[in-house]
Formats: structure tokens, sequence, C-alpha cells
């Protein structure tokens, strides 16, 4: 009896130390920017679409999930009990997901190494580089701003603007202090392999590659930091130990060198990643590899090959899939900010506000209205 | 009370002494008195000059006995290597005395114009008696042999000292100009008794007893605490019980040895031991075990401390080991049991085998740290899940202590609020229950908080309110790596969510 009358005072008290705390307001469920805890890896069967949904949000329709797709804290991932569907976190391992509806079953933030170097949601440093449909001079395209493994890398450049057959290009290798390393003249071709008869590049040494055709050179590519660092002796290891350990996930082979291609992109070898990934964009079409390839070409400058990767992601994307929109979007509107496209920009922004603010992450929204004012003043001066 | 008799009998003295008759008869005297076992004579004859240090050094004697000729010019004489007298300066000898003073309390200077030695005497030992003039031997061995028979009898100096006096009076001799009793400032004649045991004494006979003890009583304490796994708790407390109380004996017996040295109970206690203070060995060793089994005593709460970081390897490593985790927890409490940590350890890791001991350990956390939030939120948690009215309220009144703490860790407030939220629910205090599981979700700023989005379903559902589909649906999506969401909430919100959401 006691406890009943109490009970109504109790209850009165309690209200009123919450509202001199200030606690009243009770905040919307948000999403932080280091939420997303790993990626879709692997969905049995493909055909038909639908077997795992992701619900993105309490006030959106749940979405097909495609294989490489993110997985933020919050997400309500659904499995078809006739399905079978795998997520790969952040500590390289596997979880695989029970029939129904669940969380995301990795407990930490991802890595860069799993989740692409864009995971956090964040936009990408992007740098302003040259224009390489310009052809105002040979660019150099890898290896550039990046680590290295290959001790023997590749090496691409773009050609300059009406370049004909029979368009000399002299490749030279610089080494540190500049000094020259290695040369050799091609004629009419955009790519050379550094050749088995030459000595090695060395371990943990800095290199950089210039192109030079008719008086032009890819020095007049002003951007910071063009060389390539060969990875040392041990980074060289690790990164081996980890590339068996993907493969001893034992996924199909696609998703293993998708594996592979995000753990080269998270350790800064980003021409081998670059490599990787063209070649599997030949068999896997899932927007998670178009829009890395986008990540990767943004962040060693080429923001034009960017531009043309998230525009090919945002056409495979599906059109509910907002996180997958608004991140690509996002992402593009920094490329065309580089490359001096404000209208571009301006519109990219706008619609991934619009899809995050769909998905109810204040969080995103904030930091990208921040952007939109920053992009604004920025056009002004221009 | 030893007595060293030093005698000196030079041959080249006219007059010859009957010492052999003094030893026998003093001897005789003190074995008739009631306390002759506290008396030990020690003869050293012909003393040489030589031989004085030595003797006073080995002997260590509480009262010294000359019996032999004094010099009318002050000073004992001794012997030669041939008998012959040699006389000793009387300030040497005093100078001798006051160095190796030790123990002795009472020079008796049983010789002929004794008095001027005993008068440089007088400084350093506490009572000295010498003769005015010459005294014939027989008078002189009639006066030791009362002197010392009154002091065997428990007679104070002065009372031994004027029996002996009466005693020559009573035979008819002149003692006008005999014996004296020099007093050093200080000292009391009247009170001064040699055959009771001094204080010191007494309580240095007891000492390794009291150490030994106390040292056994640690060491099956200390013992206890890292063996008692496996051995019979009755056993070992019965062993205990017996050393402690020993050593509560001995410091009793002590304190009254100190207080009454001469109590007939201490007296009967120490019987043969004689109250040999000198004898250090026992003490020594004693006193060294102690030290051992005190340091080790003092530094139980850090074999305590290990035994608990022992524990949480087990229980965090990649593959748990759940027993032993448990089992360095228990070693730890058993080595410190007012350690709350290790009971808040111990009670977690059996939280899922044996609630009831797992609530006995939180409650001891409490009482130990009242500030150990996390015990306050399990223990409630456990009373909830008892699911009785009565264990709802002691979780509430568990919980509502833990927040009077004003716990300031964001994490630790959720926690209280979401078991109170909890407590509310199954006391079908619905209002109460939302608004604490608001406060707990607002307090999740990062995400998370799936626990108290499962129970805020329930919550909303049971009062018929809109909003249960988006708690199931938190539930379910921010669920894994919360380690506080019960299965089945999370199996009612899958439900939910399956059903298309709540009412």
């Amino acid at each position: 009896m006691a406890n009943t009358l109490l009970q109504p005072l109790r209850l009165a008290l309690v209200i009123l130390i919450f509202v001199s705390c200030g606690i009243g307001v009770v905040i919307a469920q948000s999403h932080d920017t280091d939420s997303i805890l790993g990626r879709v890896i692997l969905i049995e069967p493909k055909q038909p679409k639908g077997a795992l949904k992701v619900k993105q949000g309490k006030r959106v329709d749940p979405v097909n999930a495609v294989e490489g797709m993110l997985v933020r804290r919050g997400y309500l991932l659904i499995l078809n009990p006739t399905a079978r569907a795998t997520i790969i976190c952040g500590d390289g391992y596997k979880r695989e997901l029970a029939p129904g509806p669940q969380g995301c079953p990795c407990t930490k933030s991802c890595t860069p190494e799993v989740c692409g170097i864009r995971y956090d949601g964040s936009t990408i440093s992007g740098t302003r580089g040259p224009d390489t449909d310009a052809g105002l001079f040979p660019v150099v395209i890898s290896p550039r701003k990046s680590m290295l493994r290959n001790l023997r890398p590749t090496i691409r450049w773009a050609p300059i603007a009406g370049a004909k057959d029979g368009t000399t290009y002299s490749v030279i290798l610089f080494g540190e202090g500049m000094k020259v390393i290695w040369s050799r003249n091609v004629v009419s071709g955009t790519w050379l392999i550094y050749p088995d008869k030459e000595p090695s590049l060395t371990n943990g040494q800095t290199y950089k590659v210039v192109v030079t055709s008719n008086g032009l050179s890819s020095e007049q590519d002003h951007s910071p930091g063009l060389g390539f660092t060969a990875l040392t002796a041990d980074q060289a290891r690790a990164l081996a130990d980890d590339e068996t350990k993907r493969k001893q996930l034992k996924l199909p082979e696609t998703q293993t060198r998708f594996l592979i291609a995000n753990l080269y992109a998270g350790r800064e070898l980003y021409a081998e990643a670059i490599e990787q990934l063209q070649e599997l964009h030949t068999t896997m079409k899932e927007p998670a590899l178009t829009g890395m390839l986008g990540d990767l070409y943004a962040t060693i400058g080429l923001n034009r090959e960017a531009a043309k990767w998230y525009l090919e992601t945002l056409g495979v994307t599906p059109a509910d899939d907002l996180e997958g929109m608004g991140a690509t979007q996002k992402s593009l509107a920094q490329v065309y900010e580089n490359l001096g496209i404000y209208d571009k920009a301006m519109a990219q922004l706008k619609e991934a506000i619009k899809a995050y603010r769909r998905l109810g992450n204040r969080a995103i929204v904030r930091l990208l209205f921040n952007e939109e004012r920053r992009l604004e003043e920025t056009r002004r001066r221009q | 009370m030893k007595i060293l008799f030093l005698a000196a009998n030079p041959v080249d003295v006219v007059s010859r002494l009957r010492i052999d008759e003094e030893i026998r008869e003093i001897s005789q005297k003190i074995r008739l008195g009631t306390h002759r076992d506290h008396f030990e004579l020690v003869p050293e004859l012909a003393v040489r000059a030589g031989d004085l240090q030595a003797a006073l050094l080995r002997h260590q004697p509480d009262i010294v006995h000359f019996s032999g000729h004094c010099s009318p010019s002050g000073g004992i004489m001794l012997e030669d290597e041939n008998g012959n007298r040699k006389l000793v300066d009387r300030e040497a000898l005093a100078k001798l005395f006051s160095i190796l003073k030790g123990n002795i309390r009472l020079v008796v200077l049983n010789a002929c114009y004794g008095n001027e030695q005993a008068e440089a005497f007088a400084n350093t030992i506490d009572f000295t008696i010498g003769m005015n003039t010459a005294i014939k031997d027989k008078d002189a061995t009639l006066f030791a042999v009362h002197f010392y028979q009154s002091l065997a009898f428990g007679c104070s100096v002065k009372e031994a000292f004027d029996l002996a006096l009466n005693q020559l009076n009573l035979e008819g001799i002149d003692v006008a100009q005999g014996p004296v009793l020099l007093v050093r400032d200080g000292a009391n004649a009247e009170r001064s008794r040699l055959a009771e045991p001094s204080r010191g004494a007494v309580a240095g006979a007891f000492l390794p007893w009291l150490l030994g003890s106390i040292t056994l009583s640690l060491t099956t304490d200390i013992l206890r605490r890292f063996l008692s796994d496996g051995w019979p708790d009755i056993a070992v407390n019965i062993v205990l019980s017996v050393f402690v109380l020993l050593a509560i004996v001995a410091v009793a017996i002590t304190i009254l040895s100190l207080i009454r040295p001469a109590n007939a109970l201490v007296m009967k206690v120490a019987g043969s031991r004689g109250f040999n203070a000198r004898n250090q060995r026992p003490v020594i060793l004693m006193g060294i075990g102690l030290v051992i089994a005190l340091v080790v005593w003092f530094y139980l709460p850090t074999f305590a401390r290990y035994y608990n970081e022992r524990g949480a390897e087990f229980q965090y490593r990649e593959e748990p080991d759940m027993s032993r985790a448990r089992k360095s927890y228990e070693q730890a409490v058993r080595l410190m049991p007012s350690y709350a940590q290790a009971h808040y350890n111990l009670a977690a890791v059996q939280e899922d085998l044996w609630p009831e001991k797992s609530m006995e350990e939180y409650l001891l956390a409490i009482r130990y740290d009242d500030h150990i939030y996390p015990a306050y939120n399990n223990l409630a948690r456990l009373y909830i899940l008892k699911g009785r009215n009565d264990d709802y309220e002691s979780a509430l009144s568990l919980l509502r202590q833990a927040e009077d703490l004003a716990p300031q860790d964001e994490n630790v407030q959720y926690s209280l609020d979401k078991n109170l939220g909890w407590a509310n629910y199954a006391l079908r205090h619905y209002a109460m229950a939302e608004l604490y599981l608001r406060r707990a979700i607002a307090l999740r700023t990062e995400g998370g908080g799936a626990a108290a989005h499962c129970l805020l379903a329930y919550v909303l559902k049971e009062q018929g309110k809109a909003g249960v589909a988006d708690e199931c649906f938190d539930c379910v999506s921010l669920a894994p790596g919360e380690k506080d969401v019960e299965a089945g909430w999370l199996s009612d919100a899958q439900e939910c969510l399956k059903k298309g959401g709540g009412k």
C-alpha cells in the first residue's frame, strides 16, 4: 500500500531530476563516423537478389545487399533462411550470418585493410593533380604516390595530346638524391615493365619515374610526393603473412583477390591495388570494387580517373542503397572540387546530404553541411 | 642470582683465613632459604689480580663477594704467582667494576678495612658492604653467613644487613666499628630484595616464548591462506586456534611478569628456565622467524594481487580457462579477504554456474568497496533473474544505493539506469522504467545501448505505446558485442521484427 502511494512521488522526483539535469531530450540514434564494422564478402546464392537484405535505418526500406557492401553499427541484416552470407570484420576474420534479422556480428571498428581507404565514411584526402584527359604533358599513372612491393614494377603513363604512332617517350627512373638509375626510350607505347636484366629495386628505397616527350615532362605535374617507396623486407614479410591469412579464409578466388587488393590499399600499395582491382573488374562489377578504384585514383591525385570510377559506381549502386550512394557522391564531390568543377561538386554534395538525411545519420550530415559551406566559400574565391 | 665468591688468602699474611669454612657455611645457609633456587654460589679461590677481569667476564655475577684481606690504606689484597700478597690499587679496582658492572648489584668486601674500597664502589654499584676496621675471621664469616641467609629468605638488602649485624650483637660482638652498608644514590636498600627476580630478567625469559608463539600463529595463518585449498578447514582452524591461544597466554604472562615479576604464577610457569635472560640465542632465532613471518604476512596483499591478475589472464585470454581463473580468484580472496576486486572477479566467473555463490561474492565486494559499481549492477541483475518480487525490490534498492554514490563514468551511469529500468519493468512500474531506459539510451550518444532498447521495447509494449518496432530494431541491430543483452530479449526482439513490430 505504502509502495503504491510512494510510486507517483518517486516518478515525479525522477522527472524533476531529468529536467533539472537537462537530459529531457532523448537524442535520436545517431551513427558516428567510425561506426563501419565490416564488409559483406559473400552471398550465396547470388541470384535471385535479396538473399541478404540490409536495413540501413529505421525509417528506410531494406536494400538488397551486394558483395563488398560496407556495414555500419546499427544496420539490421536480414538473411533469408535458405541463403548463406559471410561478413569480414576489421580483424581480417570472417563471420557467418545466422538466418533472420541481426546486427553486424563484428564488434570493433573496421580497418582500411578490410573496409577500404574510405571505410570510415569521411572524405578521402584526395589531392589536386593533372587532368589526364587534357594531355598537356605526359602524366605518370603508375607507380605514383605509393608504396610498392614489386621490385620490378610496371610503369604506366598517360600520353600527351595528339600523340601519334611513333611518338617517343623517354622514361627515366630516379633514385634517392635524384640520381638517375635507369632510362629507356619507348616508341608509341604508354607502359613498360622494369626489365629483368636490370638490378632490382632496393627494399626501403624511394624512387621516382619521370617521362618526357617532345620537350614536355611529367615533372610539370607539381603535386607533391609523386615518387614511390619499395617496402622494407619486414614490411614485405608482414604483407605476405596477411595475404596468406586472407587466402586461408577459403573464400572464392574473386573475393580473396578483392580482399587482397583491399589489404594493398590499406598498406598504401596503391599501384598494386589498382592493378589487382582493374584485373578483377573484368569479372566483378560490384560498386565496392569500382568505388575503391575511385578512392585509389583520388588518393594518388588522378582526379579525372577517380571521377570516371565514381560515376561508374553510382551507375551500379542500387538507388535505395542510400549509404552506398551517399558515400560515393561525397567522394565524387571532392574529386570534382579538385578538378575545379564546382557546380558538379556542389550538386553531388547536396545529393549526398539528402541520402544521409534519409538515413538519419546526423553526424555525417553535419560534416557534409560544413563541407558545403567550405565549398561555397572556395567557389566564391575562384 | 649468581654470587661470585672471590677469595685470596696470601701465605705471607700471618693470620690465615678459613675461607673454605665461609663458603661451606654460606652455601648451607642459602640452601635453607625459601628462595634458594635463585642463588648460585660460584667460588674463585686464590684469586690473582690477573684473574679478576676473566672471572667477572666469565660469570657475569649479580653479587660479588670478596673474602680476604684489605690494606689499612685501602685496597684489597690478592695473591701473586707465589701465593704472596699483592695489593690491588683501590681506584683501579673501582674502575674495573665500573667497566664490567653488568648485572652486579651488590659487592660484599668481607675483609678488614674494606670500607675504603667500598666507598670507591659506591658510585657505581647499588649496594656495597665493607668493614670499617679490622674484623676477626670468625666474625666476618658469621656476618656473611647470616647476611646471605636473610637474602635467601627474601629479605631486602637493608633487612639482611641489619639482621647480620644483629646476629653479631647477639653473639656479643661489638659492631660499632664493624660492617657498613653503602647505598648508591637512587638505589633503595629497604625495598631491594635480591631473591626476587628483576622485571627485565623475567620478561626476558618469556620473550622467546612470546615471539615463538606469535611466529607460529602467523606462519599457520599464512600457510592456511596459501594451502587451505584441499586442507580440511576444521583441522587448520583448530591448529591455528591453539597457536593463537598460546600467543595470547604468552602475551598475558609477559605483561604479568613485567608488572609483578615475583608473582607465583609467573614463577611457576618460568620454572626451570630460571629467568636466564642472558641466553640470547632463542630470542634472536625467534625474532628472525617473526620478522620473516611478518614480512610474508605484510606482503599477502601483493600475492593476492598477483593471483587476481593471473585469474584475469586466464579469463580474458583468447581461449578462456574459467576453471583456472576461478581458482586464482579464490586464492586471491583467501590471501586477502578484504580484496573487493578479487571478490568481484570471482563472482563474475561463477555467475552462470553458481549464481548463489556469485551473489555472496558480489555482496563481499560491495562490503569492502562501496564504489565498485559493476558489483551493484551485476548483483542487481542476479536478483532480477531470480524472478520474485522481493528480489526485484532488493535489486532496486541496490541500484539506488549505487546511484546515490553518483558515479561519474558514463558507462556506469548507463548500466545503472538500464538496470533501474529493468527492475522497475519487472515490478511493473512502467512509467519509471521508461524514464530510466530513455535516460540510459540518451547516454549512448555514440550508438549502442542495445539492452536498454530491448527493455524499452517491452516497456512500450506493456504501456500500449508506439515505437516498439524501432526499439526492437535497435535491440537487434546493436546487440552484437554487447554483453548485457539477455538471450531472451534478443529473440523476442527478432520475433517482433519478423512480425513487423510490437503492438
